[in-house]
């Protein structure tokens, strides 16, 4: 078992596509136990800096309901096209929560975070696992989900978020990420770089389509009144 | 762990930005993602200031003092008639709203709204920087593999974060009349820095260097350039 403490060493290594935390974590005696331990680790510190940082940045704003009166108010002045008051009405909680406003319902931060990217850990793992072993690849389940857990590493830069108005880039966080995750493939299932490279790529396309489908889903939901 | 662990040498630095091949090799990327911290935040510090003493001025957060200049910016240019764009209406309302955000009467005092608000965009911009580095970097690397490199994902990050040296200039943008072109000359020279940096470490010819470095560029205008116009056209239909 690894300690805490040699965590921010793991993960600054894992930033700059060492391959010698992959083989540190794959080689431990309980790799998908140490990665949980991180990514709640992390995961936790990330929420709650977006926590205070949501916290900050919605008192240094209007509160919501005067912000959309006045948002309503200028729609009605400017004689915008009215659906678009239709369609801020039905998203205007989704915009409060993104501008540090919803209250006590922020707290839900701190939770959500670490159990969103648990989950992610564990289906892209299961995936990647899956397209490695379909490529070749000679490792075991445990070490794949121990060397993914690194993959997780530029979320590090999510702790800056404890600071109003700094967003860490979704882009930057999916695609360094996915570097790691070659890497770490790489190395737990001895595969060339190429096919390294497709077992990581493969499982990010398959969730990004059906994330695709969601969305969609969603909008055809909206887009249909929802509930209502 | 000393500081040069995390930074290539001012020299190299300065070679670099210099087109000087020497220092494309001489760099880990542990110092590239350490130097583009580094010049993030210092390119920052007079945006930094400017940030601040706005805030301080308007008494409310960066981003709303912003959008106030804008909002004034509309109202000068919009003429006395209508000027109706696409589903928003009349923009002139629009307009006096903008200039009405920083007024609003906001849970925190102005001053550390202001404050706040311009640490958190002083520390955007490297993190912004990171992440052109790492995904334009990951699109360029597509195209080097496609057209027979066979250099490593490290080796071609340490030497592409020096295209990010010239880019301090960006920083000196607020400064009246001679900012924002100097801003966009050290924009230009962080392109010429990262094709030496790309031909450099793939041993590429210049031509094979450039559509390597410039395909992903073209290929991300176009979709963002039909993406615009689909907007437009769904605009249209509302």
């Amino acid at each position: 078992m690894l300690q805490p403490h040699s965590y921010p060493r793991l993960l600054g290594q894992a930033l700059v596509l060492e391959p010698d935390p992959c083989v540190v974590l794959a080689d431990d005696d309980n790799p998908w136990l140490e990665g949980l331990f991180l990514i709640t680790l992390l995961g936790s510190g990330v929420g709650f800096s977006r926590l205070i940082g949501g916290a900050l940045t919605g008192a240094s704003l209007p509160s919501s309901e005067a912000l959309f009166q006045a948002t309503v108010q200028v729609l009605r002045q400017a004689q915008a096209a009215p659906a678009l008051e239709a369609a801020l009405g039905r998203i205007w909680p989704g915009i409060a929560l993104f501008l540090g406003h919803g209250g006590w319902l922020r707290l839900y931060l701190v939770v959500a975070t670490p159990l969103a990217m648990i989950l992610f850990w564990l289906a892209y793992g299961l995936l990647a696992h899956g397209s490695a072993r379909l490529l070749g690849g000679q490792g075991q389940w445990n070490a794949t989900l121990g060397v993914l857990a690194l993959s997780f590493a530029p979320w590090v830069f999510g702790l800056l978020q404890v600071l109003p108005f700094v967003r860490v880039p979704s882009l930057l966080l999916g695609v360094w990420g996915l570097l790691i995750a070659y890497r770490g493939l790489e190395v737990a299932h001895e595969l060339p770089p190429d096919r390294a490279a497709l077992a990581a790529l493969l499982p990010m396309c398959v969730l990004l389509l059906l994330a695709l489908m969601g969305l969609m889903g969603v909008l055809l939901w909206a887009a249909g009144g929802g509930l209502g | 762990m000393s500081w040069r662990d995390w930074l290539p040498t001012p020299q190299q630095m300065s070679d670099a930005a210099q087109l000087r091949p020497s220092p494309f090799g001489a760099i880990t990327m542990r110092q590239g993602m350490g130097m583009i911290l580094f010049l993030g935040l210092v390119a920052g510090i007079v945006p930094l200031f400017g940030d601040w003493i706005l805030g301080l001025r308007t008494g409310s957060a960066v981003p709303l003092a912003r959008l106030g200049q804008v909002g004034a910016w509309l109202e000068l240019r919009l003429a006395s008639e209508p000027f109706p764009v696409l589903f928003l209406g009349d923009l002139r309302p629009w307009a006096f709203f903008l200039q009405t955000l920083p007024q609003m009467e906001t849970g925190m005092p102005g001053w550390l709204g202001a404050t706040l608000s311009a640490l958190g965009r002083w520390v955007q911009r490297p993190l912004d920087w990171l992440g052109l580095w790492i995904v334009y970097g990951a699109l360029v690397m597509v195209v080097n593999k496609a057209l027979g490199a066979t250099h490593t994902l490290q080796r071609f990050y340490a030497a592409t974060a020096f295209a990010f040296v010239p880019l301090l200039f960006t920083g000196l943008a607020p400064i009246p009349c001679v900012g924002q072109p100097l801003s966009w000359l050290a924009r230009l020279w962080a392109v010429a820095v990262y094709l030496q940096a790309s031909r450099q470490v793939t041993g590429f010819s210049w031509s094979r260097t450039g559509v390597a470095v410039l395909l992903p560029g073209a290929v991300a205008g176009a979709l963002m350039g039909s993406l615009l116009l689909g907007l437009v056209l769904l605009s249209l239909l509302l």
